[in-house]
């Protein structure tokens, strides 16, 4: 039984990891697929908007004028103004460097502990992997904005405390996946032949264990950034993270608000802006994940 | 046992898993010894303990297993050995080879990687040398292109070109004891001739130790000096291989000898051993064989047999009626 599931898994990951190892056949396939197509074109346009920003807005995105509020699209300001005058394509040009780094960020971080903690919990076993899952059961339990939100209400304002709380709360989807594939590869033949050739442990996590799961955790990864960048301007819009005058989408989502009768532009860029990124990082998630793994098409 | 110097000596080993229904007996009583550049086999069917016994000798039980008795290599004692030290002799001093190549090498990694990688670790080579001394080791494993081999990823390679460098692997420290598990159980019946020849040409050039573990006795006949036979966590026969294929003494040896197929034999004559072996949670009292012997009395079910020696130098059998089964109708067939 236990060499036939044995087989199971390596029939199951060796597409994986052949696709991992081998970048140029990633590459071909990841351009042969429609939706990692179309989610890589738009994560590569937010990226350059996010690097480029000061030299691609139009206008300085928290100069007023105060003479020209509510303007609709022009050549001089081509998505108009907002209630200060400030030109509106700029605002979410700027935007995207803060909303988006940000949510890298906070992924990198959750990332990071989520990958070790799952690493250490898995390979540990027993009591610390039984006290390290049920702190997770409970983080999981709570509804991750509303404990992100009463996080960063006890830190107060400020970007900083925003990122912190969502850390905080989100790093659990990791150390819950990277746990669970820990488990099923640290009882694979080649790791126990890597044990038997002296290996220690920090070795053959690093070595033999982490490269294998590499996969899944790269397409949570890019899906946990779309979910990052909605709730990053959740928290904004209800008033946490930036206060004025910084740009961000969120916060520009909540400025809208009090116009929406009469300029509602205002809240449809910022809207669209966040829709269309978070979908890119959506799209080249699904992609990745059809390219890394056909068993789950 | 040999006449050569001990270089692995295992007494009184037992090894006992815990589970939800009980306690498993998986070696009971293990007491053997192999001789430096001896080469071993150690034969029974699924759930015997010779896994557990390797696996032991290895250090590779997981911690919940409880195990006792003494294992000592070139005289040095294993059993009670910290974490690190156990490290250092694994790959180093004792190389394994398991049986299933398509999963034993790390998808992940080129092939020279996963060779250089003990290299550097226990040897402590440079990179340059490191890489010079696997491409030796695939070449001499017989790796058809070692340079480019060397670079390839294992999904590339075939089981057989697999377990060549998974015996490159267990080589490349040039270890005292080599372990193999089933070293041909996942091949095809050409490569698995293939692959022993490649470990029986090994062992004699480098002098090395080996001990095969199998469930098939025929993969033993070219390979081994000797052969250990165990069942249900005890070795109930040992001697010199044509000791145990043409005077066994017990019926379980016999029985075995019988189930094994060969070309020149009708297969009528194939016989399987009748019921299944005991769980390794319930011991039967007496003889561990007892429940399945042709030839059980009422000593059997009582005692434990002792491991006597035969008449052959070497020969150790654990049986009551050793000796005493001629003309009996099972080993007829299987002495031939």
């Amino acid at each position: 039984m236990a060499e036939k599931s044995a087989l199971t898994a390596e029939a199951q990951r060796l597409p994986l990891a052949a696709a991992l190892v081998e970048r140029n056949a990633l590459r071909r396939r990841l351009v042969a697929d429609p939706t990692a197509l179309a989610g890589l074109f738009i994560v590569a346009m937010v990226v350059v908007v996010t690097v480029a920003a000061p030299l691609l807005a139009p206008h300085d995105p928290n100069a007023q004028d105060v003479l020209n509020q509510f303007r609709p699209p022009s050549a001089h300001h081509l998505l108009g103004t907002d209630e200060f005058g400030r030109d509106e394509l700029s605002r979410i040009i700027a935007g995207t460097r803060i909303s988006v780094l940000t949510s890298l960020a906070v992924g990198a971080a959750i990332l990071a502990i989520g990958v070790l903690v799952g690493t250490v919990s898995g390979l540990a076993g027993g009591l610390l992997d039984g006290t390290i899952m049920r702190v997770v059961d409970v983080l999981l339990a709570f509804p991750s904005l509303l404990l992100a939100l009463a996080v960063a209400g006890t830190l107060g304002p400020g970007l900083f405390h925003l990122a912190l709380a969502m850390t905080a709360v989100w790093w659990v989807d990791y150390a819950r996946l990277v746990r669970g594939l820990v488990l099923g590869v640290k009882e694979q033949q080649y790791v126990e032949s890597a044990r038997a050739l002296g290996m220690s442990g920090r070795r053959l996590a690093l070595r033999h264990i982490l490269p294998n799961i590499a996969p899944p955790v790269i397409v949570l990864a890019t899906l946990q950034t779309a979910r990052l960048l909605l709730a990053l301007a959740a928290l904004s819009f209800l008033g946490l993270g930036v206060g004025p005058p910084t740009a961000e989408w969120g916060a520009m989502l909540n400025d809208g608000k009090n116009f929406l009768d009469t300029a509602p532009q205002l809240m449809l860029y910022p809207g669209l802006a966040i829709t269309i990124t978070a979908l890119g990082f959506n799209l080249l998630g699904e992609g990745l994940r059809d390219v890394l793994d056909p068993g789950l098409r | 046992m040999s006449d050569r110097p001990a270089l692995l000596e295992v007494r009184d080993l037992r090894v006992t898993f815990p589970t939800r229904a009980g306690d498993v007996h998986a070696v009971s009583d293990v007491t053997f010894s192999v001789g430096r550049g001896e080469r071993v086999g150690l034969v029974g069917e699924s759930g015997s303990g010779k896994t557990a016994t390797a696996l032991a000798i290895s250090g590779l039980l997981p911690q919940s297993v409880s195990m006792s008795g003494s294992i000592r290599l070139t005289g040095r004692e294993l059993t009670g050995l910290g974490r690190r030290d156990r490290r250092k002799l694994c790959g180093a001093h004792v190389g394994m080879i398991f049986q299933n190549p398509q999963s034993s090498l790390n998808p992940a990694m080129t092939v020279g990687r996963q060779i250089v990688e003990p290299l550097r670790l226990h040897l402590g080579l440079s990179r340059v040398s490191a890489r010079t001394r696997a491409l030796e080791l695939l070449d001499e494993v017989g790796m058809p292109a070692p340079a480019r081999s060397f670079d390839e990823y294992p999904h590339r390679f075939s089981g057989g070109m697999r377990q060549r460098a998974m015996i490159a692997m267990a080589l490349s420290c040039r270890p005292e004891l080599i372990i193999a598990d089933e070293p041909t159980t996942a091949l095809d019946v050409t490569i698995q001739a293939q692959i022993l020849e490649l470990l029986a040409r090994l062992c004699a050039e480098h002098d090395s130790t080996l001990l095969v573990i199998t469930h098939d006795l025929g993969v033993l006949a070219g390979l081994a000096d000797r052969i250990l036979v165990m069942y249900s966590g005890r070795i109930l026969e040992e001697g010199p291989v044509d000791c145990i294929y043409h005077r066994a003494l017990n019926p379980y040896t016999l029985a075995l000898l019988a189930a094994v197929s060969r070309i020149d034999r009708p297969l009528e004559k194939l016989r399987p051993i009748p019921g299944d072996p005991p769980s390794g949670l319930q011991m039967p009292s007496g003889c561990v064989f007892h429940t399945r012997c042709p030839h059980v009395t009422g000593i059997c079910r009582t005692e434990v047999p002792a491991l006597l020696p035969g008449a052959d130098p070497g020969h150790r059998c654990a049986c009551h009626l050793a000796g005493h089964l001629d003309g009996l109708p099972l080993d007829a067939g299987a002495r031939r």
